[in-house]
């Protein structure tokens, strides 16, 4: 099988600041790879390059054999690579169902004219994406909630309305910046399992995590970031066995 | 049962709003007819100001910049200023596209600012196009500077003038009624329209820039493409809108379009509740109404204290602002507002 995504030799610069160095990343198709490092280490830098909110200074991002766009993120979005935010972003005073339906914006096609004269061409795209969003609802498991103002829900249901609105884009890899930060053991085991769902649809993942030990039962593969640079790459056992990881990150997440 | 319900409940506001030209004329003279006719032209304007701020979230403080380039498009296009005289069919379409070209051009710089940056760039964009006006004499007169263009056409549809009485099965029907009616066919048609879009793909990709544009542009939305539509279309309105405003009016000049005007305007939207339709236009038409109706301010002192206390116009303007005070400290979401800024002002 050919590769997803390529990542090749990645830099970027904040003034003085190196936020990334050389990094390189690949992710094979419906396969979950995860991106591991302490704070400020990167990850996050990554994924706004790779998504195209940031233009890198160095390095190349191939998606599926053709470049990725930098710098344009719907263009991103449209190739099939969506990402999630580590800080939720969901349209907060949309309906949930709404929030979803926005998510087939970039595969639908109704324009000024369509709007207006409302033909049947319409009047079936319209009712597409509105099952298409109740199914993508059904899927993460908030159809009871469809008509709720988005920014009530809770925490975790904010999450999972935001895979949903990803996946609503039809993407061939769903980026998640820290899908689990801030929930209990019981919601970790619901994201668990919808990312192995989401896998099994055929769905790639790339995965930024702090809890390696979540990471490591949920990846084929990890790739360690620290001072913007890759640390390390591998599966989750020699990940957790690399010294060097242990040294730069295991070590100081278990005193802190 | 209930839809029946509802569309005869249309049907009587329908009814109501025809027959309103000749109650207004018959209670309180001529007159007011011709404030209807002007208020019905605020409308519009708002309207179109809605889909920029309302739907897609652009604080735009220079919107009636696009009321004075479709009023003078239709002055330059039916007047003795360049001798042509276009018939309205041709004049508004024009007019339309003129506008919207413009509400690109003007929204294109602006593309990457937000809030209080975009508020000012767009403000500025609007003086700079009332200064174009004032002094666009040389070196050939376009638009005759600050005395503006005068024995404008007026408003004409073949044979039929609106600016003449006209008799219909009888009916003796007043110029400004008819007037009113054209205007208010405008009218019915924005709604149309911008309710339609309101409801569609790219209503709903507008209201989700205007949440959040990062998470929009990562949803796949192109929200360039997607804001220069929202400014392209609100200018069109206001096109139109001025259009209509310089072929009632007869004459305009750049007086018309000052940053009072545009403020106003974004009065009307905020003050009826952004976002909402029908909120819009019962702000438009408050707003439009009430300077009106403080006007006889100095016959009322004169009643009242039998000398005149403060001078008429400062008091209007003075009652005028505790009025948008009050009604901004109560109800900050604005009269009829949609259900998302109800929300925003009402859970957190």
């Amino acid at each position: 099988m050919n590769t997803l995504l390529e990542a090749k030799g990645i830099s970027k610069r904040f003034g003085g600041v190196q936020a990334l160095h050389d990094v390189s990343l690949t992710v094979e198709p419906a396969s979950i790879v995860g991106l591991i490092g302490p704070n400020g280490a990167g990850k996050t830098t990554f994924f706004n390059v790779l998504t195209g909110v940031y233009v890198p200074d160095a390095g190349t991002l191939t998606f599926a054999g053709l470049p990725l766009p930098a710098g344009q993120p719907h263009r991103v979005a449209r190739a099939g690579l969506v990402r999630t935010f580590q800080n939720i972003r969901v349209f907060p005073q949309m309906s949930v169902l709404e929030n979803v339906m926005v998510g087939f914006h970039g595969r639908t096609h109704c324009g000024l004219l369509g709007a207006w004269f409302k033909g049947p061409a319409v009047r079936r795209e319209e009712r597409e994406i509105l099952e298409g969003a109740q199914e993508l609802l059904e899927w993460v498991g908030l159809q009871s909630m469809a008509q709720r103002v988005a920014s009530t829900l809770s925490y975790g249901a904010q999450r999972r309305l935001e895979i949903a609105r990803a996946l609503a884009t039809g993407p061939r890899l769903l980026a998640l910046d820290e899908p689990v930060a801030g929930m209990n053991g019981t919601e970790r085991g619901h994201m668990t399992e919808l990312i192995l769902r989401i896998r099994a649809a055929g769905i790639a993942l790339l995965v930024i995590e702090h809890d390696v030990r979540w990471i490591a039962q949920l990846c084929e593969r990890i790739t360690v970031l620290d001072y913007g640079q890759r640390l390390a790459e591998g599966t989750p056992a020699e990940i957790q066995a690399n010294p060097r990881v242990i040294e730069a990150y295991l070590g100081h997440s278990s005193h802190g | 049962m209930i839809a029946g319900l509802a569309r005869f409940k249309r049907l009587w506001m329908l009814l109501g709003i025809l027959i309103l030209p000749w109650a207004v004329e018959g209670l309180l003279g001529r007159g007011w007819v011709r404030i209807l006719d002007f208020a019905l032209l605020s409308v519009l304007l708002a309207i179109g100001l809605n889909i920029v701020v309302g739907y897609a979230g652009l604080l735009d403080l220079g919107f009636i910049a696009f009321f004075g380039v479709g009023a003078y498009a239709y002055a330059l296009l039916a007047s003795p200023q360049f001798g042509v005289h276009w018939p309205l069919w041709a004049i508004l379409p024009t007019g339309v596209l003129v506008a919207a070209s413009f509400g690109v051009a003007l929204g294109w710089p602006t593309l990457g600012l937000r809030g209080d940056y975009l508020a000012i760039v767009t403000m500025g964009f609007g003086e700079i196009i009332r200064v174009f006006l004032n002094n666009l004499t040389a070196p050939i007169n376009i638009t005759n500077g600050p005395q503006g263009i005068t024995m404008i056409d007026a408003l004409h549809l073949g044979g039929w003038s609106f600016a003449r009485p006209h008799r219909v099965w009888g009916i003796p029907l007043p110029a400004l009624v008819g007037t009113f009616y054209l205007f208010l066919l405008f009218v019915l048609l924005a709604l149309f329209l911008s309710r339609r879009l309101e409801y569609s793909r790219i209503g709903r990709a507008w209201m989700a820039i205007r949440e959040d544009e990062i998470a929009a542009a990562s949803m796949g939305l192109d929200t360039r493409r997607l804001k220069l539509l929202a400014y392209a279309l609100g200018a069109a309105f206001g096109g139109v809108s001025g259009g209509l405003f310089a072929g009632f009016q007869g004459f305009v000049s750049p007086e018309s379009f000052t940053l009072q005007e545009s403020v106003m305007i974004l009065c009307m939207v905020v003050l009826g509740g952004m976002g909402n339709l029908r909120g819009v236009v019962v702000g438009a038409l408050l707003l439009a109404f009430l300077p009106e109706v403080l006007r006889p301010l100095g016959d009322w002192q004169q009643h009242w204290f039998h000398h005149v206390l403060i001078d008429p116009s400062t008091l209007r303007l003075l009652l005028f602002g505790i009025a948008l005070v009050i009604l901004m400290r109560w109800r900050p979401e604005g009269l009829l507002p949609s259900r998302a800024r109800a929300r925003e002002w009402h859970t957190s």
